[in-house]
């Protein structure tokens, strides 16, 4: 089946009016599966670093909700070791109003406001919880080793 | 048909084994659960009833390489085991010999391969096969 | 006869959502969940608009509405004011065969009666008796293009409807090279393509940031005087070797991620305490001692570290087996548990078919009993034992039934 309107539509605003901070770029073998990329926010651990994201847009997007995960290793309560993101409108409160721009936009606020009361990666949430200080140390060193070229 | 990229298909399998949504009869985990490309997984078959294998549990490796999906997993089996698909120097299996992987589909998943590889291990040409001590490995 | 024109209408379906519209739509018309002007649209408790089938599709998942979150169901939306149904309806939109060539556009609400009736590009049924085939509507009056002909220079067969597109494989014909506008026969136009000496080409050292550019019989000529071409071996090389490197620092940043932050100094007492010990005397010798000693600390150090870093190495591994080995042993167990459970649940219908077997036989008792104790007051001989038994039978099988159930409930 072709690619429905919807997507096409939102690639086009993607490329044509990009939110700072954030690229997304179709495979052009596949035109569901995107190349994500998000600049960690200023004020926060991540703060100059560059992550890479991949997102792909299910069957019956946007009924579902696309799925992502991070490519670059991330220290973050709510990102596990694969990558996968916990945030409540990529499971249960998706709606199919929402689009790929709000998610990485949701994602990015993600990485400036961690959440470790609502964990996927446990150790990291653990420590965010006993030792903040610590923890964002580590995030620092983290977005330094692995997130900038 | 959206065409699920391999990253996201692996995820799928993975979340499926940890959610014990696969079949009782195999099981399979990622080997390092730091690599973000998911290549290597871990796989076990509990040996099919009423054969030589009953009660016996077999470890597998499987590698997923970039072409995964499109393309089949490689399998080598970590317990010795005396299957005529299997070569007897290393536990790998000859994709020649094993349906699933001569006839590779995208729809195919690992779990398929471990399940084929139990259907074979009871087919009544293989149940009596004589069998190495259990324990041993390759 | 063929069917007259206007009654061949066009089987081809129209998808609303895919169609180009003409004038961007205003913003206001949009479907929040299809991004496309609504269609059949309908309004919620909320007074939000979406398409018909979008919002009953997303209904169909959460029963929330997809831009307030509120509780929502089917039954809360209803058709939206006729207004906006006629304002998107009026949306001027271009023909869906536009790609075939259709220049027409209308309002939404007629583009279907477009292609059904009117478009000379909708794909119509063959006029020919007992073809299958489609055409477009403006060739439906000529002959049937499904026919198979036979090509008139290779002699293979092939359907009228596809000559064209033979034409330009047919191993008999030839094509023209787009570069140096030579024909030939069209098995060799790949061969030709690949060193035609019109093709514009660059030089070969363009990966080194040569922007040369020109006709391929000419570029032998440049090759020759180009210094990127001349420098290519010395800088393919540097390549290669800045790439290993690369590779290498990776690692060893790595090695020294892990080193970091160092651990405390063993102090180097020992080398210095025998030093000043055998050379207690001279000024110099004391210096010379010193950098002795420093060295020794410097090499001393460097083993610490080694051996701090293999027994690291060792010590990962260790775990790493652990880990192997514990999982494996999960697995087991696991495996064990499920078998005992199968084993268990195989005892238990066969306890369970054996109870079942006992209450039979209890009823077929007790009914037989029954049917004893009410006909023995007929019978003519010793009546009061048969009652006295049968009384006495009667408060034994009560106490036995009561057991009976006992089990069965268990």
């Amino acid at each position: 089946m072709a690619l429905p309107k919807r997507i096409i539509k939102e690639t086009e605003r993607l490329v044509a009016e990009p939110v700072p901070g954030i690229q997304a770029v179709p495979h052009e073998d596949n035109l569901r599966y995107f190349d994500v990329s998000i600049h960690g926010p200023t004020q926060s651990p991540y703060e100059g670093g560059v992550f890479k994201l991949e997102l792909f847009l299910p069957e019956d997007y946007p009924m579902t909700p696309p799925k992502i995960r991070f490519l670059t290793k991330i220290y973050h309560p709510n990102i596990d070791r694969l990558g996968r993101i916990c945030l409540d409108v990529l499971k249960a409160n998706w709606s199919p109003a929402l689009q790929i721009r709000t998610i990485l936009l949701s994602i990015q606020a993600l990485l400036g406001a961690p959440n470790p009361d609502d964990p996927l990666a446990n150790d990291v949430a653990q420590r965010w919880k006993e030792d903040e200080p610590g923890a964002i140390a580590t995030a620092r060193e983290w977005t330094q080793t692995y997130a900038t070229s | 048909m959206a065409k699920v990229p391999r990253n996201f298909r692996l995820l799928e399998e993975l979340e499926k084994g940890e959610k014990g949504q696969g079949s009782d009869a195999c099981s399979l985990g990622l080997a390092d659960g730091n690599d973000i490309m998911m290549s290597d997984w871990n796989g076990t078959i509990l040996g099919p009833p009423h054969s030589v294998h009953e009660n016996r549990i077999y470890s597998l490796k499987l590698k997923c390489g970039e072409n995964y999906p499109d393309a089949p997993p490689s399998v080598q089996f970590i317990s010795r085991i005396n299957l005529p698909c299997v070569d007897q120097t290393n536990g790998f299996v000859d994709p020649t010999k094993l349906s699933c992987l001569s006839g590779w589909k995208r729809e195919f998943t690992m779990e398929t391969v471990l399940l084929e590889l139990r259907r074979s291990m009871a087919s009544p040409a293989n149940k009596k096969l004589p069998q190495p001590p259990e324990g041993t490995t390759f | 006869m063929a069917p007259s024109r206007s009654s061949r209408n066009s089987l081809q379906s129209v998808d609303l959502r895919a169609l180009d519209y003409l004038t961007v739509p205003s913003a206001n018309l949009l479907c929040p969940i299809c991004h496309s002007p609504l269609i059949t649209p309908v309004q919620t408790r909320c007074l939000h608009t979406f398409c018909s089938a979008c919002i009953s599709l997303s209904l169909d998942r959460s029963l929330s509405c997809p831009v307030d979150r509120k509780p929502l169901s089917h039954d809360d939306v209803t058709p939206a004011p006729i207004m906006i149904a006629n304002l998107v309806n009026d949306l001027p939109v271009l023909c869906p065969n536009r790609e075939r060539g259709c220049t027409a556009s209308c309002a939404r609400w007629l583009v279907e009666s477009h292609v059904r009736e009117d478009c000379e590009y909708a794909s119509v049924k063959c006029a020919k008796e007992g073809c299958d085939g489609m055409v477009e509507r403006r060739e439906a009056e000529g002959e049937c293009v499904h026919e198979e002909v036979q090509c008139e220079y290779c002699e293979g067969s092939v359907k009228k409807v596809d000559l064209e597109s033979h034409n330009r494989e047919c191993p008999k014909l030839s094509s023209e090279c787009p570069h140096c506008l030579q024909a030939f026969a069209n098995p060799e136009l790949a061969a030709h393509m690949a060193e035609c000496p019109e093709e514009i080409v660059e030089c070969s050292a363009s990966c080194y940031g040569c922007s040369y550019t020109s006709r391929r019989s000419d570029i032998e000529s440049h090759t020759s005087t180009c210094h990127f071409v001349a420098l290519s071996p010395v800088l393919q090389l540097h390549a290669e070797r800045i790439a290993t490197l690369e590779l290498e620092n990776k690692a060893i940043r790595q090695k020294l991620d892990l080193l970091v932050p160092p651990r405390p100094l063993p102090t180097p007492t020992s080398s210095t305490v025998t030093t000043t010990a055998s050379n207690p005397m001279s000024a110099s010798s004391q210096v010379s001692s010193t950098t002795t000693a420093g060295r020794d600390m410097t090499s001393e150090m460097q083993d610490y570290t080694f051996h701090l870093y293999s027994e690291y190495e060792q010590l990962r591994s260790d775990v790493e087996r652990l880990n192997a080995q514990i999982r494996e042993l999960d697995v087991k167990q696991d495996m064990a548990r499920i078998n005992e459970g199968l084993r268990y649940n195989d005892e238990m219908t066969g306890v369970r078919a054996a109870i079942n077997g006992l209450r039979m036989q209890l009823h077929w008792l007790l009914a037989n009993r029954r049917e004893a104790g009410t006909s023995s007051p007929a019978t003519s001989g010793n009546a009061g034992r048969a009652v006295a038994g049968g009384s006495a039978n009667g408060g034994e099988i009560r106490r036995m039934s009561d057991s009976a159930r006992q089990v069965v409930k268990l």
